[in-house]
């Protein structure tokens, strides 16, 4: 694939050479540049491309996108300039270099999860950060001065307000308004009142999912979160649910995925277990359904949630989490 | 919490590894974060004689010894004044790992090598204590007691308990009964297909009864289902014996005293929380279980001065409290070196009584969290039993006859039925009847009567408090069948829709000015003081990490400008960024999907240049 990169990179060079005209300019953009263009087939041969590799043939291929997109503004300001100042061109004043940008590493790793989860039927629902008890927790089967409340420590604007803890209480708000069938993913910010560290901060952003419908099991939810994982990390990766614990789902899970920066082997950030945690899921459970009239013998559905940051730290190598909430633009441009 | 390999082996016996007995649980729900294999640390260490014992010809402060570590005799230089022929010592022999290196400021670990100390060749090293890692004594050599002739060259390891194996385990909040080594061994046992051990304490008891010693009553049923009450005489408070003292040490708690660790170690095998009195400060030889005076003052064993309110469960004597119930005893009646007559507690306090005050006083427990949880109230008179015996063996002492036991109410087993349709349904498998009894009777929940074709009704063991209703032994059915065993099932109800979505105007914007901005993600949380320049209505929060964090920000402004200060510091003076992003304010009776009554939060777009207009390409 890097090789591919390189040969398109000495015909974009040749090419750009050989720009005499806006028709020449615009053929090139054609060429490159478009989505059917070759950069853009490149990325869509990327993704097929094995998991441990692709951050770094991403970055390569990155690099070449915006080599070929500021060439290709470089010429057309030329022509712009030559345009406008009819021929008058001042050889002495240097050239511009152009601005460039990049959507935040967050953006772009929430926007490739709700891609995968809209193609396969998933709507995008959004919710309050400013919730209240009732629907962070109460409804949720927290019951009040229960140990489940301490995993998530939360920030209070008054005694029964408070900044969301999870994206979970959107699953509440959308059963209320709407009956089964529902199929959504909900991404959005959430907050923890947790000492600020390389591995968590005050805030991060989570992608809920949430499934209800007849006839929903644990085992379409297991199917629908390995064809997730699949598109998503790479189609050879190994993968487990194993038993854990939330209050509003049972049977609850953890899913790992066999580590794609050691292969398995073990290393620092898999803790040498060749695993990694990747999200937490489960069937909704059945007090949930009471909570908001939902009949329990009708209806089943299954719910599952992610962070964000802990996925584009483990896709990007990204060792502290603040990094992403500094913005210096010279982690920005490395995206 | 911490578990002992050798203490499982009590309960179940199985022939796994760590590694294999990690997995397992790990599947089970049961993560096993780590495994600290410290009989391994005394890999070249061994039981040897000392045969001779010489001065050292170029050093007065040295001896040369001579030691038998059976299979050769050891030449050792020795730097102990209380080095004597005769002696039964540990050897750490050549490639020995030495824990403590008593000479060096940083006490790090150090590989023992062949060296010439003086001129005089030395094959290994006689331990103190501190070297070992295993007490504080630094002064001397280590001399061993309880050892003969037929233990030279034995591995130390197999002596003090240190030959075990300490795994590491992160519990949910649900499992209360694996807060213990019986509640984990249960586990292994259904994994292995076998049962756990039966262990039957006999007490030699004195002939004077404990109800003529102590009299309990229970004033607050609601939050005290259970009391037990034993006492033992004249007993010796001293330090632990070696193995019980490493024993308590490798499961997390700090040695006290013989007493205290016998209360741990019980609570680590069983779960239950066991609490000592001295039995001579309790006025009146009484006990009452009762609520608190509202703002009653009471000193913790913590020396803490405590404000309780009208929902503490206290522990009191005939004049005063002496223990905040289920989670700390109180100085007043804490047992110290003087202690001669104990009284040990065993007891069932309600679960969300304790929680309250635990989270009202910031003060949490060994006791407390297992409390908290819930702990087997069928087994508070044995656990109380097993204590006493243990302080019996190891401080002597005359147990009384009989204990206390106040069980007003009895608790019956919950009865809980599950239908097999339900089963399936929910996992999407296909099992029989049968085959779902049989799991659940591996993890001790046992049929009771069939209901129906479909349904049983099965009796829940009183340690399993996590199990209320149906879809919860639906839970345990797949945790015995395993998660990997369901079957993977793409659904085929899932449509894909020919169009995707069509995508927001928030991503629409942000795909746009990516070209040519770089786009921020920022704090929204801010310092009350930069949220006041808005003129709308700020929203604080009361618990903050700190004032910087104090209000939720009601512009990006602020939080975009301190990041082009961040980036300005660091030498990226010319910047075009962008943020889409909420900003949050009271606003009275407005309501939508997006914010809660009486709040607002709105998206907005922030774009912001800095630097040279031009970037200039030299
Ligand atoms: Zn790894």
């Amino acid at each position: 694939m890097l090789d591919k990169i390189s040969q398109t990179k000495t015909q974009l060079e040749t090419e750009l050479n050989s720009i005499s005209s806006l028709i020449d300019l615009d053929n090139f953009r054609i060429k490159f540049l478009t989505r059917k263009g070759i950069i853009a087939e490149l990325f869509e041969e990327l993704k097929s491309i094995s998991i441990e590799i692709k951050p770094h043939i991403g970055k390569v291929l990155n690099e070449l996108r915006t080599f070929a997109q500021n060439e290709f503004e470089k010429k057309n300001l030329e022509f712009e300039s030559v345009k406008n100042k009819s021929q008058k061109i001042d050889l002495t004043i240097p050239g511009k270099k152009n601005w460039t940008g990049t959507k935040h590493p967050l953006t772009q790793t929430l926007g490739e999860v709700k891609r995968i989860f809209s193609q396969m039927g998933f709507q995008i629902a959004q919710g309050p950060e400013i919730e209240d008890d009732y629907h962070n927790f109460e409804a949720l089967n927290f019951p009040p001065n229960h140990p489940a409340r301490d995993m998530q420590d939360t920030f209070f604007i008054s005694e029964k307000i408070l900044l969301r803890t999870h994206t979970s209480p959107v699953q509440i708000r959308i059963m209320e308004k709407q009956s089964p069938p529902i199929r959504v993913i909900i991404p959005g910010r959430v907050y923890r009142n947790e000492a600020i560290s390389s591995r968590s901060y005050c805030l991060f952003h989570q992608v809920e999912g949430l499934y209800v419908d007849e006839k929903v099991s644990f085992s379409e939810l297991k199917g629908t979160l390995v064809a997730f994982v699949k598109q998503f990390y790479g189609s050879n990766l190994k993968y487990k649910f194993r038993p854990s614990f939330f209050p509003f789902t049972e049977p609850s899970a953890e899913m790992d995925i066999s580590c794609f920066l050691c292969n398995g082997k073990g290393c620092r950030v898999c803790k040498f277990s060749g695993w990694l945690e990747i999200l937490g899921c489960g069937m909704v459970h059945p007090n949930i359904f009471k909570n908001i009239n939902v009949d329990t013998e009708k209806y089943s559905g299954y719910a599952f949630g992610m962070g964000i940051e802990r996925i584009a730290m483990l896709l990007y190598g990204v060792d502290d989490i603040r990094l992403f909430y500094e913005n210096d633009v010279r982690f920005l441009k490395q995206f | 919490m911490k578990i002992s390999f050798n203490l499982l082996k009590e309960f179940v016996d199985f022939n796994l590894s760590a590694i294999e007995v990690s997995k397992h649980l790990t599947m089970r729900g049961i993560e096993v974060e780590g495994i600290d294999n410290i009989g391994e640390k005394y890999n070249n260490f061994v039981i040897g004689k000392v045969l001779k014992v010489e001065q050292h010809p170029n050093a007065d402060k040295l001896s040369l010894c001579e030691v038998d570590v059976k299979g050769g005799v050891l030449k050792i230089v020795c730097g102990a004044k209380n080095v004597a022929s005769n002696q039964f010592v540990v050897v750490g022999k050549i490639g020995a790992v030495v824990p403590h290196n008593q000479h060096d400021d940083n006490e790090k670990p150090f590989e023992l090598k062949r060296v010439k100390i003086r001129g005089e060749e030395s094959n290994g090293m006689i331990c103190s204590e501190y070297e070992l890692g295993i007490g504080k004594d630094r002064d001397g050599i280590l001399v061993l007691k309880n050892v003969d002739e037929k233990n030279i060259g034995e591995n130390f390891s197999n002596f003090f308990g240190l030959n075990d194996i300490i795994l590491d385990i992160s519990l949910t909040p649900n499992r209360g009964d694996c807060l213990s080594h019986i509640g984990i061994a249960r586990e292994i046992a259904s994994i292995i297909n076998s049962k756990t051990k039966n262990i039957s304490i006999k007490l030699k008891e004195d002939k004077s009864f404990t109800k003529d010693f102590l009299n309990v009553e229970i004033k607050n049923t609601e939050n005290c289902f259970r009391y037990v009450a034993k006492i033992v005489l004249d007993i010796e408070i001293k330090p632990s014996p070696t193995w019980l003292k490493n024993k308590v040490e490798q499961l997390g708690f700090r040695s006290i005293n013989n007493i205290v660790d016998a209360t741990n170690y019980t609570m680590a095998k069983f779960g239950q929380p066991l609490h000592v009195f001295d039995y001579d400060k309790i006025d009146g030889k009484k006990i009452i279980v009762q609520l608190a005076k509202e703002n009653e003052n009471f000193i913790s064993l913590d020396d803490k001065e405590r404000k309780l309110n009208s929902s503490t469960l206290l522990i009191c004597d005939a004049k005063k409290p002496i223990a905040l119930a289920g989670i700390m005893g109180g100085k007043n009646s804490e047992i110290t070196n003087a202690t001669k007559n104990i009284v040990i507690e065993s007891a069932y306090f309600f679960s969300e009584n304790i929680r309250k005050t635990s989270k009202y006083l910031s003060l949490n427990s060994d006791a407390s969290q297992r409390f908290e949880r819930g702990v087997d109230i069928s087994q508070i008179e044995f656990t109380a039993n097993y204590c006493t015996n243990l302080i019996h063996q190891i401080a002597n002492g005359k147990i009384l006859n009989g204990s206390i036991d106040i069980y007003l109410n009895k608790i019956e087993n919950k009865k809980i039925s599950l239908r097999t349709s339900y089963t399936n349904k929910i996992l999407g498998t296909n099992f029989s009847s049968s085959q779902i009894q049989k799991f659940l009777s591996s993890i001790a929940i046992c049929k009771l009567k069939k209901i129906s074709n479909d349904e049983i009704e099965y009796k829940i063991p009183s340690f399993r408090q996590d199990i209320f209703q149906e879809i919860d032994l639906v839970e345990e059915v797949a945790r015995v069948l395993g998660y990997d065993n369901i079957e993977t099932n793409f659904s085929t109800n899932l449509k894909f829709p020919d169009t995707i979505e069509s995508i927001s105007i928030d991503d629409k914007l942000r795909n746009y000015l990516s070209n040519t901005y770089f786009e921020i993600v920022s704090n929204s949380m801010q310092e009350k003081k930069i949220s006041q320049i808005s003129s709308e209505k700020l929203i604080s929060i009361l618990n903050p990490i700190n004032q910087e964090m104090s209000s939720l920000r009601t512009s990006l402004i602020p939080s975009m400008l301190s990041i082009v200060r961040h980036n300005i510091f660091n030498g990226n003076k010319n910047l075009r960024l962008f943020e889409i992003g909420k900003t949050y304010f009271y606003i009275e009776n407005k309501e939508d999907s997006l914010s809660l009554k009486n709040f607002n939060e709105e998206s907005h777009l922030l774009l912001l240049l800095s630097g040279n207009k031009n970037l200039l390409n030299w």
